[in-house]
């Protein structure tokens, strides 16, 4: 059960640190793309880290495999679906 | 170890909603701002699935996966508002 509590924290933290790092590129970069460039991976990493924790936590505490955390990264990975949205705002700025 | 662990995790989310709050405020432009409510949505959604292991609970779940589908649908029929001007053509 220790083993388990160290595995669950391990991939926690993890998963919202990378959020935290998703966010402050979004916070902190200049131009709107290199803004899109921090959460697109940054916080799809963290659910995903959130969501192995989750189910690692609910199989160990509850009866049977718990394997429903799957759809939560089956609807966040939905980032291709921003190439449109990133075609749209212009063309990106090159450095002079 | 685990309540630690959980504090930790957290305090990091807060944080990054803080900072994608502050992006949504004041983003230049509307694409940033859109970009800024999508990564919030996600957020929330990582603060329910904590709040789930934290209460011991697995009906914090239902709710994560209903943000998730949401999130998708908003963000996609606003980025489609901001190409097209028109989201059901």
């Amino acid at each position: 059960m220790m083993m388990v509590e160290i595995l669950v924290s391990f991939f926690l933290i993890l998963g919202a640190f990378f959020a935290l790092a998703g966010s402050i590129g979004l916070f902190r970069l200049r131009d709107f793309f290199t803004r899109l460039h921090g959460p697109t991976k940054a916080t799809t990493l963290g659910v995903g880290c959130l969501a192995i924790a989750s189910a690692i936590y609910f199989t160990f505490h509850k009866e049977g495999i718990s394997l429903h955390e799957v759809l939560i990264p089956v609807f966040v990975y939905h980032r291709a679906g921003q190439c449109p949205f990133s075609r749209q705002s212009g063309t990106p700025s090159t450095p002079a | 170890m685990l309540n630690i662990a959980l504090i930790i995790a957290f305090v990091f989310m807060t944080l990054a909603q803080l900072l994608n709050l502050y992006r949504l405020f004041k983003g230049p432009s509307l694409p940033d701002r859109i970009l800024a409510l999508d990564t919030m949505y996600i957020n929330a959604l990582a603060l329910f699935v904590l709040l789930g292991i934290y209460f011991d609970t697995a009906t914090y779940f239902e709710a994560a996966l209903i943000i998730a589908v949401m999130g998708f649908i908003s963000t996609v029929a606003t980025s489609k508002y901001l190409m097209r001007g028109d989201i059901v053509e």
